[in-house]
């Protein structure tokens, strides 16, 4: 209830917000547990619920660069693939769990204190401009927090093995029971 | 059985010099979403795409385009081609071609809301910023935000990173891939979203500033008027500083404006040069009932008397 609350108190900030220092990875709402969130536009990916480890490696990997290649997306166009900074606990652990990602060409990176939150806004609500498109094309990994206005946050399905896991979405419980397949280990 | 053999050797030779175009293009992350939408206009999905990467990856698979197979012999640059890219162009017996297909700026903007009372900047005060010796926004003239900057800039092998810190002078770019290690305050985007997320994220962020092409701006953040003082140096006046526009791009009183290029290499000695698939993306770009609506959909300047106003 706790962190419905905080989120629903997030969703509530105004758009321009400040961000005093930079956050990383950290996740107290889930009792120090660290995970990695999967960030997709909300109305730009308005049937995409889940998604496979495979499917992620694909996606990072740029074996495959269109949306129709995902299951669950109704887009038909480029898949626009968004990571955060190499030294970020975020990629630590995205690299530890999904395994064997060499991240391709059609990865945009950000280096730098800020790399996670660039890319949750980057995810976020759009302002109304003629170049919504570009972004609504966008799925970037992060650090766990409150999605924020305009994402969503996928569940995530490990497929590594056979047969696969179930799909589980980044809830506090979840991740505290090490049932979300980005938990740090 | 010599005349097959010499046969056969002429239609290999044949075969390298006339070897298919590159089919993925690398070249301006700025110019990406206005080649793909060319590629598209023109019908040649099937035989190019085009992966961005930097005007400096472009005009380097350029400069090797003789030994490359396939070979990329057209680059979208946001930036000219410098003197050692010339050189090294001129090593591989080739030069480079120019064809300026619009012109644009590099603008710096921040939160609209967050920032209403910054509305232009020197050189210097920029320069501060970005080499991190500015690191909250009331060591910055103009603006009433008391809180740290977050700031953000294109890769090193951009065309718009290299107007903007060649203009703005003074940044130590040493090792030439990585230097933006030197300012641990920056945050740096690669790849060719970043136009778009660069631009979304002083929308939406407060204290926020980056530097992009025009087509980051949007709703909610706002670009600032610019002064050089630079060079030379000089103290701005109110009236030195100088917001982009139309006129103030295509006269260049604008001090970050800049034109945007589709180069192709073409041999010294020989008739080497675009071919098939490229030659059509270039006369494409050269093409206004084509390449108009692109430029403007990308918010993009043609060249004046290109297009009809």
């Amino acid at each position: 209830m706790t962190s419905v609350r905080s989120a629903l108190l997030l969703c509530a900030l105004p758009l321009a917000t400040a961000i005093a220092e930079p956050t990383g990875s950290g996740n107290p709402d889930a009792g120090h547990r660290d995970a990695v969130i999967i960030l997709v536009n909300e109305a730009g990916n308005p049937g995409l619920a889940k998604i496979s480890f495979s499917t992620l490696r694909k996606v990072f990997s740029c074996q495959i660069n269109n949306w129709r290649q995902v299951p669950g997306s109704k887009r038909t166009d480029a898949i626009l693939p968004f990571r955060p900074d190499e030294s970020s606990t975020a990629m630590k652990i995205f690299r530890k769990r999904i395994g064997n990602v060499a991240f391709g060409p059609c990865v945009t990176s950000i280096s730098g204190p800020n790399s996670e939150e660039i890319i949750a806004s980057g995810m976020g609500r759009v302002p109304p401009t003629a170049n919504v498109k570009e972004i609504s094309q966008g799925i970037g990994f992060l650090g766990w927090r409150v999605p924020k206005e305009g994402s969503r946050a996928l569940q995530v399905g490990n497929d590594n093995r056979t047969p696969g896991g179930p799909f589980v979405a980044p809830d506090q419980a979840e991740i505290l029971k090490g049932r979300y397949p980005l938990t740090a280990p | 059985m010599k005349a097959i053999k010499l046969t056969a050797v002429l239609c290999f030779l044949g075969g390298v010099a006339n070897a298919q175009p590159h089919n993925h293009l690398q070249g301006s992350d700025t110019l990406a979403f206005y080649t793909r939408a060319l590629i598209d206009a023109l019908g040649l999905g099937g035989q190019l795409s085009y992966a961005g990467g930097g005007s400096a990856t472009g005009i380097r698979a350029a400069i090797t385009a003789r030994t490359d197979d396939p070979s990329q012999r057209v680059n979208p640059a946001s930036r000219f081609v410098n003197d050692q890219e010339i050189q090294q162009a001129m090593d591989n017996d080739l030069r480079f071609v120019d064809y300026v297909l619009g012109l644009d700026a590099v603008v710096i903007h921040v939160n609209d809301a967050g920032n209403s009372t910054l509305t232009q900047m020197a050189f210097s005060d920029a320069r501060n910023i970005w080499q991190c010796q500015s690191t909250t926004w009331d060591q910055v003239p103009g603006s009433d935000r008391t809180d740290s900057i977050i700031v953000l800039a294109r890769d090193e092998l951009s065309g718009t990173t290299d107007n903007f810190v060649s203009r703005i002078g003074g940044f130590i770019q040493t090792p030439p891939d990585t230097w933006w290690n030197n300012y641990p305050c920056v945050d740096v985007c690669r790849g060719d979203g970043c136009t778009q997320l660069i631009g979304l994220f002083t929308a939406s962020i407060g204290n926020a500033i980056g530097y992009t092409g025009l087509p980051g701006l949007r709703k909610g953040n706002r670009d600032l008027a610019l002064c050089n003082d630079t060079n030379p140096p000089r103290d701005c006046m109110d009236e030195d500083y100088i917001f982009q526009s139309v006129d103030t791009i295509r006269d260049t009183s604008y001090p970050l404006s800049r034109k945007l290029h589709m180069y192709h290499v073409e041999g010294i000695s020989d008739s080497f040069g675009p071919q098939g698939p490229q030659a059509d993306l270039l006369a494409g770009s050269m093409n206004p009932d084509v390449a108009c609506p692109i430029l403007a959909a990308n918010d993009f300047i043609p060249v004046e008397g290109f297009c009809p106003e």
